[in-house]
């Protein structure tokens, strides 16, 4: 595929204006990947301690489950693609980021709203609306700073250079025209004018579903597309399948809004079109994995950092679409639907396939805007390790642990109490787990921590030398 | 491709379909549901669901605020569809108007713990056991419920003599001999929203199994 030149119209970005929201966003980001995790460490424990810090009612699980997963899609996942989707639209459009600072402000705004969201959640309550727990006042400034943010997105992509569009370009715009519609929709239809009965749960699946699938995952692929042929060094297979990809991917995940409600009370056309397009999802599957696999030369694996995690988020990408594509016909979700099973293919396309995608475009991009090299090399080998040691046990002990949950439950004559007795040993296995991926992600902070500490510091040590080992990104551009 | 016009055009109409589908048509279709008026065996015009009333409807937002809806479902699904109700969990599926007057519908995702759509109906006529939020471990033994001692008071029994609304609690859940456990109001409107839950009515579009069914001579 055709890529303008990769040369941007900043000779030095470290000192221009693009990378300072850009690290901001992203690296920011990684804060609230500790603390949504550290909540959800927490929520985790107390699925099998009930009793543990049960006096205190902010920590009620519940609560610390919303706040976990607020924390971590609306601080890390989002902020980070977002971070990294303007990078990438600059950077291929040979360009910088449109009103940096505006960008960087709207920033500290997201993340002023989001921290005091969390603690509404955990002081008052969930909303109950699993896509958006956060309380209705601090939404409203969500949705008018990310329909901003997205808005930006757009003036950096309408002054690119000429040439032809490429699919990381196409991603990225899908993502940026997705969110405000699915914020503001969700916002009005749910806040303002709150409609009645269960349009509020059907509103809020299409909402959930949307922003996974037409959020984050355009965001993820969008790094992919751009990371595995250029660190790679060589072109995508075949420009038709991106567009095919492409296009189905965009056409088949918009209609998978009410997958999550088989047997729901909700009407049954709804229901079977998601169920349909959830199966379908498996064709833009089939061409975006046959593009991004085999691409980079399996030695480019050993030289860098960010092309490992690429290639961790590809496989994951391609085992949750085929899984998906397995277990959302009626038969499977009568039986698997409402058990710890979706959770498992939740965590396996959120920490497998949209994190580490993030993260190939964080090892790329940092050592790039800081003009320096992250400064230890064994961390991001830790970390990699970690989250596919911890990502593993998380995602087989929900998987295994919900399909025995699912077949006891489907029998009438099993007690419910014997069910969840039953349970309890994978719910421990998938803490387990957890502690495990948590404990990897701390290495990516304290690389990024120590990559500052040096930067700002006139005294700290001049990694670049020591560390002769670069990614190609960064050494060849 | 090459044009960012035709890339543009065709995301806003494939979004813009997505809209349609998932939220203009269901408002189009569910939007004016409403109750459903019938006659009872009495006589009775009577109109299903009814909005909740007083401590019930306070107790709705106790129960959304808790997050009590990350472990129970309160959903039935069709006989044909799982084992919702053939566990007891309900006499019929649940359907959209059962949750017309819901503020917050919470139909959860997740069944940790049991469904919780016709918990009142399962009390029958006894009162709602406060031991359940308070020691829930002590009431059902295995339970992994989450207490919420926070919503009890624990005070010394007063010289009139213990208070009647004091939780009867034995072995570790029993408190200090010369205090007792009350519940505070918001326990009491939690109670009286897990008591108000309840779905056995026949509507058009969800009959209720035929009582002769159990009856038939054999």
């Amino acid at each position: 595929m055709n890529r303008p030149s990769p040369t941007t119209a900043c000779a030095n970005p470290s000192c221009c204006a693009t990378g300072l929201p850009v690290l901001y966003l992203t690296g920011g980001s990684i804060l609230w990947l500790l603390a949504g995790l550290g909540l959800a460490l927490l929520a985790s424990l107390k699925q099998h301690q009930p009793w543990l810090l049960a006096s205190c009612e902010w920590v009620t699980y519940g609560r610390l489950d919303a706040a976990s997963r607020t924390a971590l899609v609306h601080g890390f996942f989002s902020q980070m693609g977002l971070g990294l989707g303007l990078w990438l639209l600059a950077r291929t459009g040979g360009t910088q980021i449109t009103a940096p600072g505006i960008v960087f402000i709207a920033g500290l705004v997201w993340n002023t709203v989001l921290t005091l969201g969390v603690a509404g959640i955990l002081v008052e309550g969930p909303s109950g609306r699993s896509s958006l727990e956060l309380p209705g006042q601090l939404v409203t400034v969500l949705t008018v700073v990310s329909t901003l943010l997205c808005l930006l997105g757009f003036a950096t992509f309408a002054k690119r250079s000429e040439g032809p569009t490429v699919p990381t370009q196409w991603f990225v715009l899908a993502a940026l025209l997705a969110l405000p519609l699915f914020a503001i929709t969700s916002q009005v239809t749910l806040s303002i004018f709150p409609e009645r009965g269960v349009l509020q749960a059907v509103i809020d699946g299409w909402n959930g579903q949307g922003l996974l699938l037409l959020w984050l995952a355009p965001l993820a692929l969008a790094s992919l597309y751009f990371y595995i042929p250029d660190i790679g060094g060589r072109p995508l297979r075949s420009p038709a399948f991106a567009k095919l990809g492409f296009w189905a991917w965009v056409f088949f995940a918009s209609w998978t809004g009410a997958s999550n409600l088989v047997g729901g009370p909700v009407p049954a056309w709804m229901v079977t079109v998601s169920i349909a397009a959830s199966v379908l999802l498996l064709i833009p599957v089939a061409f975006i994995s046959l593009n991004l696999h085999f691409v980079a030369p399996v030695s480019a694996l050993g030289r860098s950092t960010a092309l490992r995690f690429a290639a961790l988020s590809a496989i994951s990408f391609t085992v949750v679409g085929i899984l998906t594509a397995l277990t959302s016909p009626r038969c499977a979700q009568q039986v698997l639907g409402l058990t710890q099973f979706p959770v498992a293919v939740r965590e396996l396309f959120l920490f497998g396939f949209v994190g580490p995608a993030l993260f190939a475009g964080y090892y790329a991009v940092v050592p790039k805007l800081a003009g320096r090299e992250f400064p230890c090399r064994l961390l991001p080998v830790a970390h990699l390790g970690l989250t596919v040691i911890g990502l593993g046990i998380m995602v087989f002990s929900s998987g295994v642990g919900g399909w025995l949950q699912g077949w006891a439950l489907a029998d009438g004559k099993v007690g419910f109490p014997e069910v969840a007795a039953h349970l309890q040993i994978w719910l421990k296995l998938h803490t387990l787990g957890l502690a495990v991926f948590a404990f990897g992600q701390t290495a990516v902070l304290a690389n990024s921590v120590w990559l500052l500490v040096e930067c700002l510091l006139p005294f700290g040590k001049p990694a670049l030398a020591l560390f002769s080992e670069t990614s190609p990104a960064v050494a060849g551009k | 491709m090459n044009h960012g016009p035709v890339l543009f055009l065709g995301l806003v109409t494939t979004l813009v379909a997505s809209w349609t589908g998932f939220v203009a048509l269901p408002h189009r279709q569910l939007g004016a549901l409403q109750p459903d008026i019938s006659t009872n065996a009495a006589g009775a015009i009577v109109a299903y669901p009814a909005a909740r009333s007083g401590e019930a409807a306070q107790g709705a937002e106790v129960y959304r605020s808790l997050g009590c809806v990350a472990c129970h479902t309160q959903q039935v699904r069709p006989e044909n569809g799982g084992g919702d109700i053939a566990r007891g969990w309900g006499k019929r599926r649940t359907v959209a108007r059962d949750h017309l007057f819901d503020p917050t519908v919470l139909l959860g995702s997740s069944r940790l713990g049991p469904d919780l759509a016709n918990y009142g109906e399962r009390l029958g006529t006894n009162a709602f056991p406060l031991v359940r939020l308070y020691h829930p471990s002590s009431a059902a033994t295995h339970s992994t419920c989450a207490p919420v001692p926070f919503l009890f008071e624990q005070r010394p029994i007063r010289s009139s003599g213990s208070s009647p609304e004091a939780l009867v609690l034995k072995g570790t859940a029993a408190p200090p001999v010369g205090s007792e456990v009350v519940p505070t109001l918001r326990a009491r409107q939690l109670a009286a929203y897990l008591r108000s839950l309840g779905t056995s009515v026949e509507l058009p579009e969800a009959l209720l199994p035929q009582v002769e069914d159990a009856n038939a001579p054999k």
